[in-house]
């Protein structure tokens, strides 16, 4: 474990909040149901923005007949708006073993990644759940909306106890086992679970969501300069031991197998056609997060 | 594997362990610390994110070798330094290499090692020289009236000290040689060779001939100890004059009368040394000064007195007030050796002998008979046969008798029984061995010897015969003489003048008087005649159970000459002190431990 031990730092300044509400989060597809939101969708009815026209049928609203097209064009059509409604939210921040074990855990930059999005959707009036996972999936919040949560929010993620075993499989089945309302799905992790790629391929592709997918590096993951000489590396949620006597032939391998990780990674984001942002935990989380939504909108 | 150069004086000094096998165990321990520093991989425990990218690369790399190039050359130094050095203490450095040798250390505990400090200087002497022999082949033994084993081989040298403890030099003669010559006759024999090679060290003053030292084998060592040279000291520990010579008492003894006087006793004091003839001697008997008469010596370091007729002596006196004591005094006192100074003798009690006469058949026997006992101031006649020591009488008694016997009724002219198993004056002949000789000597014993037995014979008109015969247990001792000879119209025996001396023998040795006090003599045995019931004796290792002197004379000429000549030829003793070399060796390996643990802690070496 990392020297932060099961005790987090103070994640959320005021500052850190203010900059998480100014990011917007545009889902490309919501689900039909549901109050009113500033999200962006392809359903064509009668909200408030206009997006097109189509001829009037029986049975649809006077009042969107748009009038001086029949004067242009003698044909009566109607006015179609985009439908903005909420897109929820789900929330799966890692908290395995493998966060909390560096000088500076990862589970920090995590968190409050976790926390920025959660802003961004409760300040759209989105709703919002959070489901801490390790080796499974935890309720922490199942569905609250309103920017006035943001606070307690902070406040349930600020008490995250570490995890075990990083098990996506298993998470995310008890994900679907949850039968949410069709949302988005943000997974916040590492992506070092002992299965490898084949286990996240499988554990995605049972995810009924649309996914994003928010990996938690560091430049050491592919340079590990600290190892060095002769040594036993000993996983920290699988306490498996494995002698290495590191060499520069070792350290291109090693660099090699980690390269062929992100790209397996990538391939899996594109196929199942998730957004994939790659969040250094040495850097500001806002900044990186802001970069994911140009102009105050993505479309994902 | 240049470190070896380090250890090559180490390594070449004495040890308990031969030296193939200390350079081998040294070759032994650079050998595998070399091996081990190129086969071992030491792994530092790292936990890491994950595993899952280390996995891919190490099952992609090669296998490890074997061999490793050898690196770190200043910790193998290191290492074998402290590997080599904990060997070596091991081995066991140690001041004299004796592979094989017996050991065998005589610390002399006789009068001479009395002088000063000699005994503590020699013992300090003995436990430095312990340390460089080996524990499994060496013992100790400490030379006094018995020779006694401090140290068997095998035994913790721990046990030395403690049983040293109380150990202090007796008033003996040196038995040093003694022992020697008894070790080296234990070694003799067919299973021994030139492989059980022998080493005596003796610590101490005590004298070893050169017979005695003939016998060792070519292989074998003597060594002495002895105090250095100008280090002597006298009896109250300080130092004493350099070239006083030792003067001491070698002879106090005492004999009866030559007077015949019953109460009295003549003395004799001899005394040796350089200054003999001036000696100033002093004798006491309860306190009491006695005058001494100065005798002819042919000897010029001694000197010889004699007390004649010392007396009175009375019955019932105390212990102290029979208590004869000589002693130097003046200058010639407080030399080197405080044993040999002065010297006591207890006179036994002398009592008078109750003598009863009875009605004998012959009144000129009897008056004859009467007449020598009257003139005897040893012997009282009582009237009451129940309290008399001896009967004087004509029957055949179990008590204790002179018997005056008709000729058809003894055996012979002189009989004289003994009860059977009872000892001779001197306990050295009994009754039973070899009667011929015994009956000689107590015919000598009772004077009879001196008897003209042939002209006795003539005037009897028969031969003269005596006869010693074994009487029943518990019967008391007899003597019997024919009637014939106590009659003055048939034999002259009682106006001899033996007659009186051999009734005042007779009395006194059937009455088992103690006769005589003990003589004695340095480094001379004590007279077989003059022994009482009690004879003084001194055991010494494998001798027979011989009564010898209180002082050994040449204690006394030895303690002169070491203090005169102010030197000696011998090895000085080495007082080095606990320390030695192994302990030192084990010292600085546990060091070199201790700085490898901490600079392993700090990461510094490998």
């Amino acid at each position: 474990m990392s020297e932060t031990g099961s005790a987090l730092p103070d994640l959320y300044s005021p500052e850190f909040l203010a900059a998480a509400q100014r990011l917007r989060l545009v889902a490309r597809r919501v689900a039909p149901r549901g109050r009113f939101a500033e999200q962006r969708s392809k359903s064509k009815g009668s909200g408030l923005e206009f997006q097109d026209y189509r001829p009037y049928t029986h049975g649809d609203d006077m009042r969107a007949i748009d009038w001086t097209v029949y004067r242009r064009l003698g044909r009566v059509f109607v006015r179609l708006f985009e439908e903005q409604e909420d897109l929820p939210l789900y929330l799966l921040p890692d908290v395995s073993g493998s966060l909390w074990l560096e000088p500076t855990p990862r589970v920090i930059a995590g968190l409050q990644a976790t926390l920025a999005l959660a802003a961004v959707s409760l300040g759209q009036h989105d709703t919002v759940g959070i489901f801490p996972f390790a080796d499974d999936l935890t309720v922490l919040q199942r569905s609250t909306s309103g920017k006035g949560r943001l606070a307690s929010l902070a406040q349930r993620l600020q008490s995250v106890q570490p995890g075990g075993r990083t098990d996506l499989r298993t998470s995310l089945k008890r994900l679907g086992g949850l039968r949410l309302r069709e949302g988005l799905v943000v997974v916040v992790s590492d992506f070092f679970d002992e299965g490898g790629l084949d286990a996240i391929a499988e554990a995605l592709g049972s995810v009924r969501h649309r996914l994003l997918l928010v990996q938690l590096v560091r430049a050491t993951d592919r340079e590990p300069r600290a190892l060095v000489g002769d040594l036993r590396l000993v996983d920290c949620e699988t306490d498996e031991a494995h002698d290495v006597s590191v060499t520069p032939q070792v350290i291109q391998r090693y660099q090699a197998a980690y390269d062929r990780f992100a790209e397996g990674l990538a391939d899996i984001a594109r196929r199942r056609q998730a957004g994939l942002l790659a969040l250094d935990v040495e850097s500001d989380v806002i900044p990186q997060i802001a970069r994911l939504f140009e102009n105050g909108r993505r479309e994902v | 594997m240049g470190a070896l150069w380090i250890f090559a004086p180490l390594a070449l000094a004495p040890t308990v362990m031969s030296l193939g096998l200390v350079l081998g165990g040294l070759a032994g321990f650079a050998g595998l610390i070399f091996a081990l520093q190129r086969l071992r991989v030491r792994h530092r425990s790292r936990v890491v994110v994950t595993t899952l990218f280390w996995r891919e690369a190490v099952e992609e790399s090669r296998a490890r070798t074997l061999v490793e190039r050898f690196r770190h050359p200043s910790t193998y130094l290191l290492l074998f330094a402290i590997a080599g050095l904990l060997w070596l203490s091991v081995a066991r450095l140690a001041a004299d290499r004796s592979e094989g040798i017996q050991h065998t250390f005589l610390l002399d505990g006789s009068a001479n090692m009395a002088a000063g400090s000699r005994f503590e200087d020699a013992t300090r002497a003995l436990l430095a020289a312990l340390e460089g022999a080996p524990p499994e082949r060496t013992q100790v033994l400490i030379c006094g009236s018995t020779v006694r084993s401090l140290l068997a081989p095998g035994d913790d040298r721990a046990l030395l000290k403690a049983r040293l403890e109380g150990v202090r030099p007796e008033a003996v003669p040196a038995s040093v040689e003694r022992a020697l010559v008894d070790a080296l006759a234990e070694r003799r024999g067919p299973q021994d060779g030139a492989a059980s090679a022998r080493r005596f060290a003796v610590f101490g003053h005590a004298p070893v001939s050169d017979e005695a030292l003939a016998d060792l084998g070519e292989a074998d060592v003597f060594e002495r100890f002895v105090a250095t040279p100008g280090q002597a000291s006298s009896a109250n520990g300080e130092a004493s004059a350099a070239g006083r010579s030792n003067l001491g008492i070698v002879a106090l003894g005492a004999a009866p009368a030559a007077s015949g006087v019953f109460d009295a006793v003549d003395l004799y004091i001899e005394v040796q040394g350089d200054d003999a003839k001036g000696a100033n001697l002093s004798v006491t008997l309860g306190g009491e000064p006695v005058t001494l008469t100065r005798l002819g010596s042919p000897q010029p370091d001694a000197a010889r007195w004699a007390v004649r007729d010392l007396r009175p002596l009375e019955a019932g006196m105390s212990e102290s007030a029979r208590t004869v004591a000589a002693a130097l005094v003046g200058a010639t006192s407080g030399d080197g050796l405080g044993f040999d100074d002065s010297a006591t003798l207890v006179l036994p009690e002398l009592r008078l002998i109750r003598v009863h006469i009875e009605q004998l058949g012959s009144s000129e026997a009897e008056a004859a008979i009467r007449a020598a006992c009257e003139a005897d101031a040893a012997v009282e006649l009582i009237a009451s046969p129940e309290r008399a020591d001896v009967l004087i009488t004509s029957r055949s008694l179990a008590h204790p008798s002179l018997r005056v016997a008709e000729a058809s009724e003894a055996s012979a002219s002189i009989e004289v029984r003994l009860a059977a198993g009872t000892a001779l004056l001197d306990g050295q002949v009994r009754a039973s061995d070899r009667p011929g000789h015994a009956l000689v000597k107590v015919l000598g014993e009772l004077g009879l010897d001196r008897v003209d037995a042939t002209r006795l014979a003539s005037e009897l008109g028969r031969p003269l015969e005596a006869r010693l015969i074994e009487g029943s247990p518990g019967e008391g001792r007899s003597l019997a003489l024919w009637s014939e000879l106590l009659r003055p119209d048939l034999s002259s025996f009682t106006e001899s003048r033996a007659f009186p001396a051999v009734v005042g023998r007779a009395l006194r040795w059937l009455a088992e008087t103690p006769e005589v006090v003990p003589y004695r003599a340095a480094g001379r045995p004590v007279p077989k005649r003059l022994t009482g019931s009690r004879p003084p004796r001194v055991d010494l290792a494998s001798l027979p159970a011989e009564p010898a002197s209180l002082l050994d004379a040449s204690s006394t000429r030895l303690a002169r000459t070491a203090s005169a000549d102010g030197g000696s030829a011998e090895t000085p003793m080495d007082d080095s002190g606990p320390w030695r070399l192994s302990s030192w060796v084990l010292l600085i390996a546990l060091a070199l431990l201790v700085g490898e643990w901490l600079l392993f802690q700090r990461g510094r070496i490998a």
